[in-house]
């Protein structure tokens, strides 16, 4: 229905607003393609000075040895493991971090008290770089996945109650009074108003935590693992296979787009 | 006795780290029911802290405040601010039922239809599934103020509520606003700064000082051409009117400068 009437109204469009219009697409058209050169340039170049000897693939590695050790790893069934590691410690943490991190801003929005006597604390664990925690946890975690999720939640979690802490504090103070005016308890203030009006700020919070866990998840890979695509860079790196080190960063690339593209597609329904 | 607020005495003193500031200073005055009260002031003088005072929201220092002889309650209170604050992800029929529902009166058929009559009254029974950014400024502050009156409040407080619109939409807001409390013959009071304004809707006009405020002068306002607050702009004394309340004002001021 909505649709016909599109159509319709295309129709009737004047001639300036038709060309207007063309000029958008082209615009579009241009901006794909030179995306889509600007590829193949790179993996063509790569390839032909790999090739012919400018570059040295031993250092370099080339596209033709990335897709070579990519048949293999599938072939042998391998890389599941690894990619499903990766995946699992980074969702958990992703999903752990965010959820927490939400909690304690609320927690910290609700007593004025709790915030300031706090303040301090997370201003310095904001500050500090979490990867200097990675021995500790490595000691009281042990190695593999605990450690390496908790790595992942202590990356994003300060950020995260950070975010949206800040989130709640910028609610309109009037819209809070009207609340009050009718006759609103804090439980109703905060579930039919400071949530709901900060869920473009939660949005972006995930938004921002889609980087931030596979940070976390590859840098507690790279303290203590057995698996995953993080132990398969180091590894890499170890041994000089820098063809292993290449195909698990460009997959590494693939997932996290995708993990956003998700994230993408939940905002756009959201905007609605 | 109809008098539905009773304003008696209230001291308002608020602190700070260096100070402690007088906002108000025995401050009386009353309204009638279906009375229309408007408060103007030099800004500053503290006119939204007195509708604060009045919702229950603060407690004044000292004096009482009593709604049909009963200390004031929040819940008989309905409140109007300058923006009409409708909230972005809730549809128009969502946003004015937000007091029913906050008071978990929601499924009461009784105040729901009431809400439905004022909609479709106040030409807005086809945008209840709409979202508030659908809206015109004019409708939204007609939304706004079906949602304060959904809860069937005994006194409206108007807290500059035209101020935030254009000046056309804002005269023909303030009609609209008008008719819709006379209509359903609410007592209500109003701050302004705006004089004009004030003459134009209220029965009663209460004249503050500069802070710390007290009452300088109610005038009771009937004006020989009456009706909305356009027609009553046209009233030959209201030039007169608008001169008397301005000199309130700045004589005050005067006052300060030489002192």
């Amino acid at each position: 229905m909505i649709k016909k009437k599109k159509k319709k109204a295309e129709l009737n469009f004047s001639p300036s607003h038709k060309e207007y219009l063309k000029k958008i697409k082209k615009d579009k058209a241009i901006v794909l393609s030179s995306q889509i050169l600007l590829l193949v340039a790179i993996i063509g170049l790569w390839e032909l000075f790999t090739a012919v000897g400018i570059l040295d693939s031993f250092y370099f590695s080339s596209p033709s040895r990335i897709i070579n050790t990519l048949g293999e790893m599938f072939a042998t069934g391998d890389i599941w493991a690894h990619i499903g590691v990766t995946l699992y410690e980074t969702l958990l943490g992703f999903i752990i971090a965010t959820l927490l991190g939400t909690l304690i801003a609320i927690l910290l929005w609700w007593s004025e008290k709790l915030r300031r006597i706090l303040d301090p604390y997370i201003v310095v664990l904001n500050a500090l770089p979490k990867i200097a925690l990675g021995p500790m946890i490595v000691i009281w975690f042990g190695i593999g996945t605990t450690s390496i999720v908790v790595m992942c939640i202590m990356i994003c979690l300060i950020i995260t109650t950070i975010s949206m802490l800040n989130a709640f504090l910028a609610c309109d103070k009037d819209k809070i009074q009207l609340m009050k005016s009718l006759g609103a308890n804090k439980f109703q203030i905060l579930f039919k108003l400071i949530l709901p009006s900060s869920l473009a700020d939660f949005i972006s919070v995930l938004k921002i935590n889609v980087g931030m866990s596979w940070v976390g998840t590859i840098m507690g890979e790279y303290l203590s693992s057995r698996a995953g695509l993080g132990y398969l860079i180091v590894y890499g790196g170890q041994v000089f296979r820098l063809d292993l080190v290449m195909t698990a960063t460009l997959i590494l690339c693939l997932l996290a787009g995708g993990m956003y593209f998700i994230v993408a597609r939940i905002e756009a329904r959201f905007k609605k | 006795m109809n008098n539905v607020l009773n304003v008696k005495n209230i001291n308002f003193i608020y602190h700070t780290l260096d100070k402690e500031i007088e906002a108000i200073k025995n401050i009386s005055f009353t309204l009638d029911k279906g009375e229309f009260g408007a408060i103007v002031g030099p800004s500053g003088c503290g006119k939204t802290t007195i509708l604060s005072l009045i919702a229950g929201l603060l407690k004044p220092t000292k004096g009482e405040i009593t709604l049909d002889g009963k200390p004031v309650d929040v819940s008989k209170i309905g409140y109007m601010f300058q923006k009409d604050h409708l909230f972005e992800w809730r549809t128009i029929w969502q946003n004015v039922i937000l007091g029913l529902e906050i008071k978990k009166k929601q499924k009461d058929t009784l105040m729901t239809d009431n809400v439905k009559n004022l909609l479709e009254k106040y030409g807005l029974k086809d945008f209840i599934k709409s979202k508030p950014r659908e809206l015109s400024g004019g409708m939204r502050q007609r939304v706004a103020l079906i949602r304060t009156l959904a809860t069937d409040p005994k006194l409206l407080l108007l807290d500059e509520p035209f101020s935030a619109l254009d000046y056309q939409t804002r005269l023909n807001v303030c009609d609209d606003v008008y008719s819709i409390i006379k209509s359903e013959n609410k007592t209500a009071l109003l701050v302004t700064h705006d004089i004009s304004e004030a003459i134009s809707l209220a029965d009663k006009v209460i004249i503050l000082s500069e802070r710390p405020s007290y009452v300088k002068k109610i005038m009771n306002i009937d004006l020989t051409s009456y009706g909305s607050p356009l027609k009553r702009r046209e009233a030959h004394e209201f030039r007169a009117l608008f001169d008397e309340i301005w000199k309130e004002i700045q004589y005050d001021k005067k006052e300060e400068k030489e002192s």
